[in-house]
């Protein structure tokens, strides 16, 4: 009789929970019957290239350093997640229901549109019908439930998406989101043991996005934000300006990270052409 | 002991309105589970409205087959038409609406509505938008849903009916999302906030109502048969010789 380590085979089937989880996403009801859902799954090293370019953006962003910690905690101790990609094209809707909703009259005239202005913005690729993403996201949400019956730590994400859809994965879809599966632990992507900052972290973030909820007497006309604890002593006011080493720094972060694919891009390429063979022969 | 008695048939005889009140309390726990679903940043942006009774049932139909004609298609007035009939058959429908995807978009430049970083798009689009914030208090349309609609709200919502029908599915309650209850709703101003919403009638029946639907399905369903055995029946009843209460029926015996 062979024995297990009871852990270890968690951490192993965690690929077979994403099979599962992947059926669940193909299985959801669609209100429009015509969203062509994609998916595709990374393990292992092949997160690599996603991690990397996570702790790139996150110089700039302060929900991606929280994400790219997480990842990076996890694939050094060795219990790297299983990334379930979701992805989809809506970017043309052959419906002919000619709702309004994007803001044209007719699926015609958007379709016209999209096919125009096809591009990528912070999070995802657009311009999309609105009815095909509402049934890629009931999809998505079939997904996220599939994982959590399975009791498995998950977080769907836009980050690791996006940074999948510019090293290429899932060629055509406009929306791609990250399902990371694991580790298999109490809570990973919520409370984030995995990032750890100090207060004067979390005191910047009240003063600068919420600055109402330290706020002092608003009659002056120039408000303050209470930052010391002892705030009379030393005033701090808020002003709206430009900050232009915010916006240079977010260019070079943009160049970085184009580097950092032009660095995986034979691996990935060769990941994505064997993935397409494959969705390609049950095509046929 | 109290007792509850639950029968399907007939519709809405005491025993079956007890069945639709298990459909109900479904209702509310899908409510639950969407409010509960992921969304971007966890803000809370659904409302919802539960519509039932033969009443509402049937005021939804007819707002349905009126919007039947409001596209030539054929395919579509032959879809609307259908999905009148299956909101007849429900017990229950649960709108769900996005309060947020015109008047509070994500602000992210995410470029779904767009496909370039900029929410240019949602704020040139309405008539009105200062501050930051768009205008939406003229509610004047000429499409059916008033757009442009942040698309990263709509995926949002999507999530919380994904979330509901997870739960339906659960409670083994027969639903599915209708996009011409989704618009009947939307006329009706069930989820009043909301400028994008869902309908989606509910039952637990033996027979799915939903599903393995016959063609002409507005002519040819369980009522519209019902009403006519009713009317054929009667008919043929009236032909039968011989008084019943002399009647003794005997069978023919075969000649040997």
């Amino acid at each position: 009789m062979a024995v297990y380590e009871g852990n270890q085979q968690a951490q192993e089937h965690l690929l077979d929970s994403a099979r599962n989880i992947t059926q669940a996403f193909l299985h959801a009801p669609q209100i429009t019957g015509r969203t062509v859902l994609r998916t595709a799954i990374l393990t292992d090293e092949d997160l690599l290239p996603v991690i990397e370019i996570l702790e790139e953006m996150a110089k700039v962003l302060g929900f991606v350093k929280v994400s790219a910690d997480t990842y990076r905690k996890a694939y050094d101790a060795g219990h790297p997640p299983v990334l379930l990609l979701l992805g989809a094209d809506v970017t043309q809707s052959e419906l002919g229901w000619d709702c309004g909703a994007c803001g044209f009259k007719t699926c015609g005239e958007f379709n016209k549109y999209a096919k125009k202005k096809r591009g990528v913005g912070r999070i995802f690729g657009g311009p999309s019908c609105n009815w095909k993403y509402f049934d890629y996201n009931v999809a998505a949400s079939w997904a996220c439930d599939a994982a959590a019956r399975f009791h498995i730590e998950n977080r769907i994400e836009g980050s690791s998406g996006l940074i999948s859809m510019l090293l290429g994965y899932l060629p055509g879809c406009n929306v791609i989101n990250g399902l990371p599966l694991g580790p298999c632990t109490d809570i990973w992507y919520y409370n984030r043991p995995a990032f750890q900052a100090e207060y004067e972290y979390w005191k910047q973030l009240v003063c600068t996005s919420i600055p109402q909820a330290v706020q002092p007497f608003a009659g002056t006309g120039v408000p303050m934000v209470k930052v010391e604890p002892e705030w009379w002593k030393h005033r701090r006011y808020i002003k709206v300006e430009d900050v232009p080493e915010y916006e240079a720094a977010g260019a070079q972060v943009q160049q970085n990270v184009g580097a950092v694919v032009a660095k995986h891009m034979e691996k990935v390429q060769a990941n994505v052409k064997k993935l397409e063979g494959e969705r390609m022969k049950k095509l046929d | 002991m109290p007792s509850i008695y639950i029968r399907e048939w007939p519709t809405d005889a005491p025993h079956d309105l007890e069945r639709q009140e298990g459909t109900l309390h479904a209702a509310r726990l899908m409510v639950n589970s969407a409010i509960t679903a992921p969304v971007i940043g966890g803000v809370p942006l659904i409302e919802c409205n539960l519509v039932y009774g033969r009443q509402e049932m049937e005021k939804v139909a007819r707002k349905i087959e009126e919007l039947a004609y409001t596209n030539k298609r054929e395919v579509w007035q032959n879809m609307f038409k259908t999905e009148a009939v299956m909101v007849r058959e429900s017990d229950v429908i649960l709108f769900i609406g996005c309060y947020r995807a015109a008047k509070s978009p994500l602000d992210a430049e995410c470029g779904l509505c767009n496909g370039e970083p900029s929410c240019q798009r949602m704020y040139e689009g309405w008539p009105r938008a200062n501050l930051g914030m768009i205008d939406v208090t003229d509610r004047r349309k000429e499409t059916l849903i008033q757009g442009p609609l942040c698309t990263a709200r709509i995926g949002d919502l999507g999530f919380a009916v994904g979330s509901a029908l997870r739960m339906a599915v659960n409670l083994h309650v027969d639903c599915r999302p209708l996009l011409s209850a989704s618009l009947a709703g939307l006329e009706l101003e069930y989820c009043p906030e909301s400028h994008f919403v869902i309908g989606m009638p509910m039952t637990a029946q033996a027979k799915n109502p939903y599903v393995d639907i016959n063609p002409d399905y507005h002519l040819i369903n369980m009522r519209s048969i019902m009403e006519t055995i009713r009317e054929t029946y009667v008919v043929t009843r009236q032909m039968v010789p011989t008084d019943y209460r002399h009647r003794v029926v005997k069978p023919k015996k075969e000649e040997e």
